[in-house]
């Protein structure tokens, strides 16, 4: 740390030299060349009302009275554009259109003019649109909420609900251009914009690595090997269990773990003649706490590690401390909680029993499991090397998955359709319903209004995202609140003092994932599980979930928000 | 010989009545099948049937655990039992597994009771079904009381 630490100071004079050469040679030549070509070049900023930068603004630059611009062009993501005439004209208007903002025309005066004139370059100051609420702003906002709805309420598949939702709009934008071009939200064009590429790639790369884990029988051999360790105590059966769920939930995903780990779960659970959900309910809380330590464990960790270009090592460096505490207190508290089922053990299993799950909990295929363990090894050094030389998480996952279907040579057919489609095609619908709110200023709006909340107070603001994401995410799914929270933290980051830290997006990742253990429909994993219960006539009930769930959620969520204070000095 | 076909979920909502129709098999002298159906289909309600083949494989696992424990239980009672795992629609299992073991008798634990495995209109129907279909005799078992099920001659 100490050495990177110097050759980072040793660095930073020579690229301030190198920055300087480049402004230099902008500046200077660039001019220059500008006159000599006969150009003229003016450059801006465009910002909203909250000093965010508008980006996909048209641009361009008029003689007045004239229809046809002299020069055209988009503002870029930073907010920046620069417009390029070939003659100066005595007169020059700027005009600026965006959607959902207040169309600009700006006149330059005599001393832009002759400054544009005299030197080639004109540096505009930048310019605030203000926001205007369209009807379009109305139907977006419609649409999104009904979308959480018909997914909280489950009237219609995650999937269908965000494609319903992303049609709605698309449809909606079109029939604007015929009716109101009030009703405009965005184009199709526009919306492609707001998919996050990264995302999509490393959730598909990781489902093919977790394919052909999954397939190795290591989930059921550990579980087996957990309960050989425990010697029969239900109680410390469950400690490790939940140590190992935790860990596999943050290297793979929580609702593969919990999927493959049900199963052998409840076999030990009954033949230990205690109630299976006793140790089944303990570890799915795990799970869904310990994938919030590292970029993968979690599809919301995935997101926001791709919106706020955090990294493996990050979620890892800031998470990992504050989630074994909230582990050692779920642990605590599920022990209290079914310390009646700990009395309970049998004492002992017939052989044919121990046979049976010595069978179930072997290794599969042991030769797969060597090269996805090597594979999957190299893929994490990738993880966190990567970041050092910024390679985006989804490459070393991309190839870590085409170097086990070379090594492995799996029916590609079969590792097709063990990707997920379905969620891969939720995430790029979900993200298309959250850009539409975006673009229509329902995200400016909210950010702003709970930034007058929190004021410059960086702990007020940590406890607000830990505690109402987390209690939020108890009853709505976890992944297009943190979706639709993203903006909300990236405006909160940038305009507090303190958020340049990123503890926000920790807080985020917190929320989400802890508040998952509120209910027995806060999570994925939570269902699978249920599912899977139900099969051996063991149902959770919604009841039995939440007795557990709700303290649980609420005993790691301030942990979680006490944790992020204390690493990131927010006291 | 008759023989007497019990679906069961296994878990320890179903001990009571695993034990009452190991009774009945004893009195009657009769053979008795266990079945366990497992069904993936609950994947698809949550948008993740790409994971269908590797749990169907766990859950078939669970099901042969689960009615390991069942026979345990039978045989501590003094009676041998005979167990069958099946995968895929309920019903079709349970009309596969009647012709398979030539069962004269199929029992359905009462839904709502032990947590069984069908609605009570649904289990009725289908005992129906399988009296008309293959004439065995069908039974509901119910706080520990077997209710046969008749044919309405209408």
């Amino acid at each position: 740390m100490h050495i990177l630490s110097h050759r980072h100071r040793t660095w930073i004079p020579l690229l301030a030299i190198l920055a300087g050469l480049a402004v230099f040679w902008l500046a200077g030549p660039g001019n220059a060349r500008a006159l000599q070509n006969g150009t003229f070049l003016i450059t801006g900023r465009l910002v909203d009302s909250q000093a965010q930068p508008i980006t996909a603004a048209e641009i361009s630059a008029l003689q007045p009275g004239q229809e046809e611009p002299l020069a055209e062009v988009e503002s870029q993501e930073n907010g920046a554009w620069s417009l390029q005439l070939d003659d100066l004209p005595q007169d020059l208007v700027i005009e600026i259109h965006r959607p959902h903002f207040d169309s600009q025309s700006i006149t330059l005066g005599d001393a832009d003019l002759q400054t544009l004139a005299e030197t080639g370059t004109l540096r505009t100051e930048a310019i605030t649109l203000e926001r205007r609420i369209t009807a379009g702003f109305w139907v977006a906002t419609l649409v999104f909420f009904a979308v959480l709805l018909l997914i909280a309420f489950e009237k219609l598949h995650s999937t269908t609900a965000a494609l319903l939702g992303a049609s709605a709009i698309f449809l909606v934008s079109a029939l604007a251009a015929a009716f109101s071009p009030s009703f405009f939200i965005f184009d199709f064009e526009r919306a492609l914009t707001y998919i996050n590429w990264e995302v999509i790639f490393l959730v598909m790369a990781m489902m093919i690595v977790i394919a052909v884990i999954e397939g190795t029988g290591i989930f059921q051999w550990t579980a087996f090997q957990a309960y050989r360790l425990s010697g029969g105590r239900s109680w410390v059966l469950v400690l490790i269990l939940i140590l190992v769920t935790a860990v596999a939930s943050a290297l793979l995903d929580n609702f593969t773990t919990m999927l493959l780990m049900t199963p052998i779960s409840l076999q030990i659970g009954l033949a230990l003649g205690i109630n299976p959900l006793a140790l089944i309910i303990p570890e799915v809380l795990a799970s869904n706490v310990g994938g919030i330590t590292t970029l993968i464990g979690t599809p919301t960790n995935i997101l926001i590690g791709a919106y706020a270009d955090i990294g493996f090592n990050d979620f890892l460096v800031n998470q990992t401390v504050g989630v074994l505490v909230a582990l050692a207190a779920l642990s605590a508290y599920v022990i209290w909680h079914y310390r009646k089922e700990w009395a309970k053990v049998s004492g002992g299993i017939s052989e044919t029993l121990y046979e049976r799950l010595e069978k179930n909990g072997r290794i599969k295929d042991p030769d797969a499991l060597k090269k996805s363990s090597i594979v999957f090894l190299f893929t994490l050094i990738g993880f966190v090397l990567g970041e050092r030389v910024h390679v985006v998480p989804a490459v070393p996952a991309l190839i870590g998955a085409t170097v086990l279907l070379i090594w492995l040579k799996p029916d590609i057919q079969a590792m097709i359709k063990a990707v997920d489609w379905t969620t891969l095609v939720f995430f790029m619908a979900l993200f298309m319903v959250v850009g539409a709110i975006q673009e229509v200023g329902l995200i400016s709006i909210a950010a702003t209004t709970l930034s007058r909340v929190i004021g410059t107070n960086l702990g007020l603001g940590i406890f607000l995202i830990v505690i109402g994401v987390g209690t939020l995410s108890t009853a709505i799914a976890n992944i297009p609140l943190a979706a639709s929270m993203l903006p909300v933290v990236e405006f909160l980051s940038g305009s507090i003092p303190g958020g340049s830290s990123k503890v926000r997006y920790y807080a985020l990742s917190m929320g989400a994932a802890m508040g998952g253990n509120g209910f027995l429909v806060g999570a994925e994993a939570n269902l699978v599980t249920a599912g899977i219960t139900a099969q051996a006539g063991t149902p959770i009930s919604f009841k039995e979930f939440y007795k557990i769930g709700l303290p649980v959620t609420f005993i790691t969520l301030i942990i979680g928000y006490l944790w992020l204070m204390i690493r990131f000095n927010a006291f | 010989m008759t023989t007497i076909l019990y679906p069961t979920r296994g878990g320890p909502n179903s001990y009571p009545n695993q034990d009452k129709v190991i009774e009945l098999a004893k009195t009657r002298q009769a053979e008795l099948v266990f079945l366990y159906v497992s069904d993936v289909r609950f994947l698809g309600n949550l948008g993740h049937t790409a994971h269908a083949p590797v749990i169907e494989s766990e859950l078939d696992q669970m099901g042969e655990f689960l009615l390991v424990m069942a026979q345990e239980r039978a045989q501590k009672a003094g009676w041998d039992a005979r167990t069958v795992v099946r995968k895929g629609d309920f019903s079709e299992a349970l009309k596969a597994v009647i012709q398979e073991y030539r069962v004269d008798t199929v029992i359905l634990g009462a839904p709502g009771q032990s947590k069984a495995v069908t609605t009570e209109t649904m289990q009725t129907d289908l005992l129906l079904l399988l009296i008309e279909e293959f004439g065995i005799e069908a039974m509901v078992l119910q706080d520990g009381d077997f209710t046969p099920l008749t044919v309405s001659e209408e």
